[in-house]
């Protein structure tokens, strides 16, 4: 009964939607072949060059119309641009996209590093509100609710070209969100992608770039993430890197670790750290206090900036916690024991530079802490500065590392 | 004296810059040779982009008899003359008339939507209202070009001042 609720407006908002509507035709196509031909661009911009001249407006395009065929024609070779998302799906655009619903804020952080106006995007998932720093441009965005509470009537009524859902996360939530939106506009074009998970995330970022005709910008943004996970990868492939130290991660809950299966367990080992819990069955166990002592690890990494260890980060908000926070992991009953409390290889990490499209930056910092002297070149706050400044078109000093590590560099 | 010449060299440079951007920046530029046979010879270059869409007014009573575009490229209805450039540089059309006059003519951008006036030779850069302009150094630029004077007066203005306000800190040094 509940998901009948929004049925009637969403009726209502198909009428408004199937008006305006137009991505089933490709503009400037004027004998419906899929193929928009020089002579047909050249006809749309005869009629509306007459038009706006006042010599007669039947049959004439919108500016925008021809403005899109000329993309089509110039980028497109003219036809139909399929793109397969990171689903494997493949989706049919017959325009560039001017509205966008994005209800993954991965995603969006991605557009804004391939430069897509924020003015394409018409509404955002309800927790873009929640980073007034990260997405200032956004704070006035409709809100489309998130993607276990999505407000249909909102998603339509942005009357947007196409909406952008996750791949894989929450697939079955995803899959019902497209579904109802295909059923109320099949025009509508939705686009599954991550940009969330480090083994993808190139290919994603290759992906947005190839639907918003941002290959320039994607190739730059995929040579950022491959320089750094190069370094990452020669260095670990050395003589001179060793045996990988032994690592306890442990996210913003207390005694909750990762194990293998887990993107948490992933990125210890992409920057060459071993897991103590690698042997786990559980993605993401609550270890035994006594387990930790015993496996000894030379490095513990806790991740903050959730739950009790709500602090520091992009909102700046309590940045003289992670004295304290530190100060309370390390001493730890115990825990002077463990190699790396004694050798004071204990840190703490932002989850903003951990998760999500800026895990490269994270990845930075555990590759510096787990081989102090084999990366000595690689320098994660000048990494960070670069992302937020030439990407996200941010201050630099948002960067500031005292608010996303401990202890500072 | 070394320092003193390398600071004119620089107003110079600044004085040449000025005078050179806003006519590279010019989107579309006439031409116009009339003919003792009353057939006049328009050549309009094009620099603002790629996909254009160029409409010229002829002068009453005139009637295009040429265009160098392919013919679904270009239209001819009344004083109007509507032609759709696809990546050609340099366009000519003909018209014969008995009234004398040069044509008047707007262009539209569909790469970006910018928009603009064909300009006659020797008049560049002068922008239609809600033409792209390139950035100009100064608001002072920006002030003499919305006054209605041409980039070139406006180049020298900016000059002139830079130099004056270079030699007011000279003098009272």
């Amino acid at each position: 009964m509940n998901g009948m609720r929004w049925l009637p407006a969403l009726i209502l908002l198909f009428g408004i939607v199937a008006q305006s509507a137009c991505a089933g035709t490709m503009p400037g196509d004027l004998n419906g072949d899929d193929t928009l031909t020089r002579e047909e661009l050249s006809e749309s911009i005869l009629r509306f060059l007459a038009c706006s001249a006042g010599d007669g407006c039947i049959d004439a395009p919108a500016e925008q119309d021809v403005i899109d065929a000329a993309t089509i024609y110039t980028l497109w070779g003219g036809k139909p641009k399929q793109v397969t998302d990171s689903a494997g799906e493949v989706r049919s655009l017959t325009r560039p996209l001017h509205r966008v619903v994005v209800m993954n804020s991965e995603t969006l952080e991605t557009m804004r590093s391939l430069k897509i106006p924020s003015s394409c995007v018409v509404a955002v998932d309800k927790y873009i509100a929640q980073m007034p720093e990260f997405f200032p441009e956004y704070q006035n965005t409709p809100s489309v609710g998130s993607i276990w509470s999505p407000d249909y009537e909102q998603i339509l009524a942005g009357r947007p070209d196409a909406v952008f859902l996750y791949a894989t996360v929450s697939a079955q939530s995803c899959d019902e969100i497209e579904q109802r939106i295909f059923s109320a506009n099949p025009d509508i074009i939705v686009f599954r992608i991550d940009c969330y998970h480090p083994e993808t995330y190139r290919d994603d970022v290759n992906i947005l770039g190839g639907i918003f005709d941002r290959t320039k910008e994607s190739d730059a943004l995929v040579e950022f993430y491959t320089e750094v996970l190069d370094t990452l990868a020669e260095g670990l492939a050395s003589p001179a890197a060793g045996s990988w130290p032994a690592v306890y991660f442990e996210s913003w809950t207390d005694y909750k670790s990762a194990g293998p299966g887990s993107g948490y367990h992933d990125k210890i080992e992409l920057a060459g750290g071993s897991n103590i819990f690698a042997d786990s069955a559980a993605e993401y166990p609550v270890v035994d206090p006594e387990a930790i002592i015993s496996r000894q690890p030379e490095v513990v990494v806790k991740l903050v900036g959730s739950g009790d260890y709500t602090f520091g980060g992009y909102s700046m908000i309590n940045a003289s916690a992670f004295g304290p926070a530190l100060a309370g992991l390390s001493g730890r009953p115990g825990w002077n024991a463990i190699p790396a409390v004694s050798q004071g290889r204990v840190y703490l990490l932002h989850t903003a530079i951990f998760g999500g499209p800026q895990y490269i930056i994270g990845e930075a910092y555990l590759a510096r802490w787990f081989y102090p002297d084999l990366f000595v070149d690689l320098d994660p706050p000048a990494l960070h500065r670069t992302y937020v400044s030439r990407f996200q078109g941010l201050d630099p000093a948002v960067a500031d590392p005292s608010l996303f590590v401990y202890p500072v560099p | 004296m070394i320092q003193h010449m390398q600071r004119r060299l620089i107003l110079a440079v600044i004085f040449l810059v000025i005078l050179v951007i806003p006519a590279a920046a010019a989107g579309v530029i006439r031409t116009a040779d009339q003919g003792k046979d009353g057939i006049t010879t328009v050549t309009l270059v094009v620099s603002a982009g790629s996909f254009l869409g160029i409409t010229e007014i002829i002068p009453d009573g005139a009637v295009v008899t040429s265009c160098s575009l392919p013919p679904s490229q270009w239209r001819a209805e009344g004083t109007y003359l509507h032609m759709a450039i696809l990546e050609e540089q340099d366009v000519s059309y003909s018209f014969t008339s008995t009234i004398s006059g040069e044509p008047a003519g707007t262009w539209v951008n569909f790469s970006d939507g910018s928009r603009g006036s064909v300009t006659a030779a020797g008049d560049e850069g002068t922008p239609a209202d809600g033409a792209e302009v390139l950035p100009t150094p100064s608001s002072v630029m920006s002030a003499a070009t919305q006054a209605g004077s041409s980039p070139i007066l406006a180049g020298g203005t900016l000059a002139a001042l830079a130099y004056a306000g270079y030699r007011r800190r000279e003098e009272g040094a």
